[in-house]
């Protein structure tokens, strides 16, 4: 122990001693660990918004459809329905202690005069859903939908048909028995929540509207359910089911484990750059530890000759090394998480990627997000990186033979 | 008569698998604080038997007994231990650790020996550089001083642990000569009070005029 106070505070002072070159080393491994946190940051930040996104406008905590729905790959989704929608919701709300709203899925057409979309018409009670989800308050212009007939459509659908607020487009379905049916509303306003599939291709009514345009009564195909924590949806699920619902459920990691993956997929591709910036890191270390040993090589035998330990002479430039990513690794900390900070609070334009479908539920801002995992990981890479890439000088070091080196300058 | 300090008996070594002959049959004894010189032209094998002495390096044939201890059977653990704490080295070129200031060079083998606190190790650096002359000096780093001055700093370092021996390789000649003379003086004074031996491998004249028992090497063979 005592040796090794020893080998950290001759490290310490060791690195003053070609102070341009270690503040060049330092400032290298400094960028590239800043990179990694305002990369990583930036990836937590959008995966978080993301998150945050499904949940408020498409998938709650826990969805509920009835058997077989998520697996109807035929679209008509009006063949599956579960009864008595509102006397479930509210028997789940009392007894779980959690906020619930049913929706009606409508698969349809919006028609404006000979142009026409392909659309999901998601029927609403405007009331239970605020409770539940954030969609019908995302306003871009017009007013929110109440009791109040009307039609809230996003904003990019509303762009690409030329819609604006008053305008009264068809609402053009297939009902429950399957017969043809419309309905003809005044767009009411006009939603803007980030997520494609809520400003591009879907239209809120009132669920009697809904009802009215699939010709069911007191039916739907969603039970949404938010509870406390969304880490706790499965647990949710397991309460639910040992209530005797009968509905299919789903959390919300489920739902977007296509999103999850894409995710993991850019994490990964992320980290193979990270991967080759640490390769040059390394090698920048190790080089630098390197000629700190051939300059050194006299005073090595000396210390061997005074008796240090080979393993103490080792030490010496490992702690060398390791307080190189030390020192990178703090300053990429304050520097990094300032950094992440201020985007953070200014957010990261997308408006010029507006058009550009990144299938990402994220709007025209994104704020980068600095998770607690981060800058462990990133101060444990440079501390680890700088051991490696230390190693090999440190291996050298100690390896070499005393009389060689003081004779002849050589390991 | 005490035991000697350092027996080498019959001591030989070779290099480059055994094409250059450093030693041949060496056989010499060192008593303590003896102040004595390893003479003769370059190559003559005086730094290599110095090496021997010092737990540097190790025999082909031959014994080494340093401080009572037979280097023949020594790992390099152990040898290095001896070193640590029986032997002080005074080199050519000084070898001072240059981020540490005076008095923490002279500390330094003080801090990889066991049980000595550090206000101790200060106590005794501190102790060591007044003798050397050095008083005043110990803040300063061995670049702010002479050579002379840095010379001094490297006898206290090879003085401070109290060790039986010595050994100097070279140790005016990156000196001028009248520095040179005052180091050699002042080691002849540290052997004097401390009872120290100190070893000298040279081929300076002024060195040897000073030194009470010189060993000529000749072709690693001693010849006097």
């Amino acid at each position: 122990m005592r040796n090794t106070l020893i080998a950290i505070r001759l490290a310490l002072r060791n690195l003053r001693r070609q102070k341009r070159r270690t503040a060049l080393t330092v400032s290298g491994l400094t960028m590239g660990l800043i990179v990694m946190i305002v990369a990583y940051a930036m990836l937590d930040g959008l995966t978080d918004q993301a998150l945050d996104s499904y949940i408020q406008y498409e998938t709650a905590h826990l969805r509920g459809f009835p058997q077989g729905y998520l697996n109807d790959d035929t679209f008509r989704t009006l063949d599956k329905l579960f009864g008595s929608a509102d006397s479930l919701r509210d028997a789940l709300a009392d007894e779980l202690d959690v906020q619930t709203t049913v929706r009606l899925h409508i698969p349809g057409q919006l028609i404006v005069g000979t142009e026409e979309a392909f659309i999901e018409i998601v029927g609403v009670d405007p009331e239970r859903d605020r409770t539940v989800y954030a969609t019908l308050d995302q306003l871009q212009s017009g007013e929110s939908l109440d009791h109040k007939g009307g039609v809230l459509i996003g904003r990019k659908l509303a762009k690409d048909m030329g819609l604006t607020v008053g305008d009264r487009p068809t609402l053009f379905a297939r009902s429950a028995p399957g017969a043809l049916n419309s309905l003809r509303l005044p767009v009411i306003g006009i939603l803007n929540t980030g997520h494609p599939a809520v400003d591009g291709q879907s239209a809120y009514v009132s669920l009697t509207d809904a009802q009215q345009l699939a010709l069911v009564n007191d039916s739907a195909n969603e039970l949404a359910v938010l509870g406390g924590n969304r880490k706790n949806a499965d647990k949710l699920r397991e309460q639910l089911n040992m209530h005797g619902s009968t509905l299919e459920w789903q959390t919300w990691e489920e739902a977007a484990a296509g999103f999850l993956y894409v995710m993991q997929f850019r994490r990964i591709a992320m980290s193979v750059v990270v991967a080759i910036l640490a390769l040059i890191a390394a090698v920048a270390v190790s080089n630098t530890m390197i000629m700190a040993v051939h300059e050194r090589t006299q005073e090595i035998g000396a210390l061997r000759a005074l008796g240090f330990e080979r393993s103490m002479i080792g030490r010496l430039f490992l702690f060398e090394g390791i307080s190189i990513g030390l020192l990178a690794g703090v300053l990429a900390l304050l520097f990094g998480s300032a950094i992440v900070l201020w985007l953070h609070n200014v957010g990261i334009s997308l408006e010029a990627y507006e058009d550009v479908q990144s299938g990402i539920p994220i709007n025209t801002s994104f704020y980068p997000s600095l998770h607690a995992s981060n800058p462990i990981i990133t101060l444990s890479f440079g501390l680890i990186l700088t051991a490696l890439a230390s190693w090999t000088a440190a291996y050298r070091a100690q390896r070499g033979e005393v009389v060689r080196a003081l004779r002849e300058g050589r390991l | 008569m005490n035991s000697p300090v350092v027996q080498v008996h019959d001591v030989s070594k070779s290099y480059n698998q055994g094409r250059v002959k450093a030693l041949r049959d060496v056989t010499l004894d060192i008593q303590p604080a003896s102040f004595l010189a390893l003479a003769g032209p370059s190559g003559s094998g005086k730094t290599t038997l110095l090496n021997m002495i010092g737990a540097l390096d190790v025999p082909d044939q031959g014994e080494v007994t340093v401080a009572g201890q037979r280097l023949n059977d020594l790992s390099d653990k152990e040898r290095t231990r001896l070193r640590r704490e029986r032997i002080g080295f005074i080199f050519q070129q000084f070898n001072l650790v240059p981020v540490l200031t005076a008095a923490e060079n002279v500390a330094l083998p003080l801090e990889i020996l066991p049980h000595i606190s550090t206000q101790d190790r200060k106590k005794r650096a501190y102790e060591m550089l007044r003798r050397v002359g050095l008083e005043g000096m110990e803040d300063r780093n061995p670049t702010q001083l002479s050579g002379g001055q840095q010379q001094r700093i490297a006898v206290a370092r090879a003085l401070v642990k109290d060790p039986p021996i010595v050994l100097a390789d070279e140790p005016t000649a990156n000196l001028d000569g009248s520095t040179g003379m005052a180091i050699v003086d002042l080691m002849n004074e540290m052997r004097n009070e401390l009872g120290v031996s100190f070893v000298f491998a040279s081929h300076d004249p002024r060195l040897l005029e000073r030194v009470d028992t010189v060993v000529e090497m000749v072709d690693g063979c001693v010849t006097r």
